[in-house]
């Protein structure tokens, strides 16, 4: 049986939050991941349980959580690596709570809105696409990739003090992603708009970020190649 | 149209209102920290330790300047009793380890060892070092 503590926080009924703990039988469970735990507890324990959930296999970022003090998404955790010792489970750290498991994200989408993620070309429109060297496609990898499940920026201290003025490891990683992007040609503004002191240089460079990303990838890396191209560019 | 944004506006300070009343999960001591923020944290502990140790030590040295004569007596009143020995073992432990970190910073600062491994190996590094020195400045001290 697996032992899960749960943070769990009404906010019509509760007046502070509580851990609740429950027993699970992983055999019974439809899945061998964490998010196959709750949904357990929720079908036959505990209705009132919530948790955000969607894709259910790591792509669209919603069961972001903070699993025995280390953030991750519950859909790629395994339950065998859990096996043998008790499972707590809270919300992301740093974030306002809805219900339960689900943190308010406005802030967060607040900043990645903050970094224009969108292409910007001043250029004529080509016939059909913006082309790309192999070479120039390559600079992207390791940025396109990120899923927003916020685990990176929940987990960054830097976020946690300043969460209006620093714009966050995964906002940050995106803001790179456009810098690096050769098809892009609004370079020196988005540098620009990120040169004060707070917006990305409030990132100490202590990689928690890359420590919990559920896709492998390293925002603390993107920030501090931003740092560098505003170096060349004398901003 | 104005009305629209009027409406969007007015639910997004409602909204803001709403969630400043809620709890925020932030319990430091559960949160699982990996080593390189565990680096980065002793970094700055040090670096307040250091914000009374190096005057100290300043007024030690501008002492020596003025009475050179009084250097075995300031270096018996440092080194006299053990628990003395500890706490200026103790200050030279957290500029060495200060010293050690931010060199770290700065190598990563300009673009070498910020790949996940590496800043974990450097961190391990950064504490190998700081308990190599700590051991040489401890047989010195004793």
């Amino acid at each position: 049986m697996l032992n899960i503590s749960i943070y769990r926080y009404d906010p019509h009924v509760d007046s502070k939050p509580y851990m609740r703990d429950y027993q699970v039988d992983p055999d019974k469970c439809e899945g061998v991941m964490l998010l196959d735990a709750l949904a357990c507890i929720k079908n036959t324990q505990d209705a009132t349980l919530s948790y955000r959930r969607s894709c259910g296999e790591g792509v669209c970022g919603s069961d972001g959580m903070n699993i025995n003090g280390k953030n991750g998404l519950a859909c790629v955790t395994p339950l065998k690596d859990l096996a043998g010792k008790k499972i707590i489970l809270r919300p992301l750290p740093g974030m306002p709570i809805v219900r339960d498991l689900v943190v308010d994200l406005t802030n967060f989408f607040k900043q990645y809105k903050r970094v224009k993620p969108f292409l910007k070309n001043s250029g004529a429109v080509p016939a059909r696409e913006h082309l790309q060297s192999p070479a120039e496609r390559e600079k992207l990898d390791g940025l396109y990739e990120c899923i927003l499940c916020a685990c990176c920026s929940s987990a960054c201290p830097s976020f946690w003090w300043n969460p209006d003025k620093f714009v966050g490891p995964a906002a940050a990683l995106q803001a790179a992603r456009f810098i690096q992007d050769s098809r892009d040609d609004d370079t020196a503004n988005r540098l620009e708009e990120l040169e004060d002191a707070y917006s990305i240089y409030r990132c100490r460079s202590i990689l928690n970020c890359a420590d919990v990303c559920p896709k492998g990838l390293n925002p603390g890396e993107a920030i501090s190649s931003i740092r560098r191209n505003m170096l060349d560019d004398g901003v | 149209m104005v009305g629209a944004n009027f409406k969007v506006h007015t639910m997004d300070l409602l909204r803001d209102k709403y969630m400043q009343e809620r709890p925020v999960y932030l319990n430091l001591i559960q949160f699982k920290f990996p080593i390189t923020a565990i680096v980065s944290i002793l970094h700055r502990i040090s670096g307040v330790i250091l914000l009374f140790v190096i005057p100290f030590f300043l007024s030690q040295l501008d002492t020596l300047m003025h009475y050179p004569q009084h250097y075995s007596g300031i270096r018996d009143a440092l080194l006299n009793r053990p628990e003395k020995k500890v706490i200026l073992l103790c200050g030279l432990i957290s500029f060495v380890y200060h010293f050690y970190a931010g060199l770290r910073h700065v190598i990563m600062d300009i673009g070498f060892g910020e790949g996940k491994c590496a800043a974990t190996i450097s961190s391990y590094v950064v504490f190998a070092l700081t308990i190599i020195t700590a051991i040489i400045m401890g047989i010195s001290i004793w």
